[in-house]
């Protein structure tokens, strides 16, 4: 593969707005109740008790999260037509349409519901990191679309180098799964757990 | 649940059953040389096939593709299910004609039965891998296989014990005494199944905990229901009929092999609707 393509998203400074969610339902002109990007809230957290106190640490946040083009996609992998397909030139798993049979087991195999089953067509459709956008050299509508501008694309390399990040964030599944390609730069209480323990 | 789980529902427990049902009956016909014996249960075995594949087909969205699904064998467990179940249906109806027509020596189609036994066994592993492929905690546990093999294995000894207890008048019943033996077996393996599945749910991660906590709440009517059902079937029913067989009291067999196959299949059936409805994903 010559370059893998990831999102970077500074979940730290995300006001859930939700602007990149709507901005991609519009684009891809999707029915209620799809959603190739979505921001979800996390809560977590409790009372603990320090010495002989007990302390509130309840923290929340929002994380926005689309198909992570995963280098070890599970719904590749599950995929009985090879609809689902990983493009070798820059790491985007797309859905092949005249492929689908509609069985929807890479909408089981997804930890971060990205395939979403549309009843009408009778098949799946998903983040295609705005493909065409791209090979007009536009960027992502969800990168366009952030107000604060948090979300960021590029090869996933440079993605590391220049702002870091992790996947590795509660709330989302473990990343030795399926490997993502989503940085995430993760808000207080995402890493270490406020009940206690590490993630 | 999900209505949309029901094919897969009728698809995995006539398959399971249709496997299992043909296993154990080629182990009773062993030794049978007569047309009539060694054809008993072909043909209950190739309609829950064909009803399988066809509830199978209404889970498509878009079934006009279905010819493309065997294209991905290197990685998914879905194509090489697809593969196997119409290697199953291929091996069943030539063992079919084999005993229909009397082809070749017993040993001969003895052989064939053990092949298309294997392909069988081979299909229920398959599936089993589908479910513990996905991101759904509560499936990707051994006991998900350990359950498919018990669902075969149950329900047919207890069809084929059924059958046999069912034979017209003036046959007597045979192999009645290992098919009690090989149920309760089954039965022992779907209980192990059942605990370790419980065990690893505990320590699964949140999402396995939520499917724990719906079995031991909303559902958990249904949970001993399906306990109480399969062990009603297998531990009290089956023996009592061996028994009454046994006494010569063979008036009460009939209706002692009703119940049994009832007791199983719904319990059976309750199980899988469970196993479907109280899955919990990793996901947002």
């Amino acid at each position: 593969m010559s370059k893998q393509l990831g999102f970077h998203v500074n979940s730290a400074n995300c006001a859930g707005c939700k602007t990149c969610q709507i901005a991609c339902k519009d684009r891809a002109n999707l029915e209620v109740g799809q959603l190739f990007r979505k921001v979800v809230k996390h809560e977590d957290g409790g009372w603990v008790k320090q010495g002989s106190a007990w302390v509130s640490n309840v923290t929340a946040y929002w994380l926005s999260v689309s198909c992570n083009h995963c280098d070890n996609p599970a719904c590749v992998n599950v995929c009985p037509t090879g609809a689902m397909h990983k493009r070798a030139e820059d790491g985007i798993v797309m859905v092949d349409q005249d492929r689908c049979v509609g069985c929807q087991s890479c909408v089981w195999a997804c930890p971060y519901d990205a395939p979403q089953y549309n009843p009408d067509l009778g098949k799946v459709g998903k983040c295609d990191f705005c493909a065409d956008r791209l090979a007009d050299g536009k960027r992502p509508v969800c990168v366009d679309a952030c107000p604060f501008q948090l979300i960021s694309f590029g090869e996933i390399e440079k993605l590391d180098q220049e702002k870091g990040g992790t996947a590795n964030v509660k709330g989302l599944a473990n990343p030795s799964r399926t490997k993502p390609n989503l940085r995430i730069n993760p808000p207080k209480g995402a890493i270490s757990s406020p009940m206690g323990g590490e993630r | 649940m999900n209505i949309h789980d029901l094919p897969l529902i009728i698809y995995t427990l006539c398959l399971q059953s249709a496997v299992g049902i043909y296993v154990v009956s080629r182990m009773m016909a062993w030794t049978q040389t007569e047309k009539a014996q060694r054809m008993r249960f072909m043909w209950l075995v190739g309609g829950l096939g064909v009803a399988g594949v066809i509830a199978s087909t209404l889970h498509m969205g878009y079934p006009w593709n279905a010819a493309l699904t065997m294209t991905n064998l290197g990685t998914s467990w879905l194509s090489r299910e697809i593969v196997l179940t119409v290697s199953f249906g291929v091996a069943w109806l030539i063992s079919l004609v084999f005993e229909r027509q009397e082809a070749g020596k017993v040993e001969t189609r003895n052989g064939w039965a053990i092949l298309t036994s294997l392909i069988g066994l081979g299909l229920v592993f398959v599936m089993s891998m589908i479910y513990r492929s996905t991101a759904f905690p509560a499936w990707e546990h051994g006991s998900t296989t350990v359950g498919f093999y018990a669902t075969a294995g149950l329900i047919g000894t207890a069809v084929v014990f059924a059958g046999n207890c069912r034979k017209k008048a003036g046959e007597e019943p045979k192999g009645l005494s290992a098919l009690v033996i090989g149920g309760l077996a089954m039965l022992a393996l779907q209980m192990v199944a059942v605990a370790s599945n419980g065990v690893y749910l505990g320590s699964a991660g949140p999402e396995a905990a939520e499917t724990a906590a719906l079995l031991a709440g909303p559902y958990a009517v249904f949970y001993w229901a399906r306990v109480i059902l399969v062990v009603a079937g297998a531990a009290i029913v089956m023996p009592l009929a061996w028994r009454r067989w046994a006494q010569q009291k063979v008036t009460s067999l009939p209706g002692l092999a009703g119940a049994l196959v009832a007791l199983v299949v719904v319990g059976e059936l309750v199980g899988r609707v469970l196993f479907y409805a109280t899955r919990v994903k990793i996901g947002l």
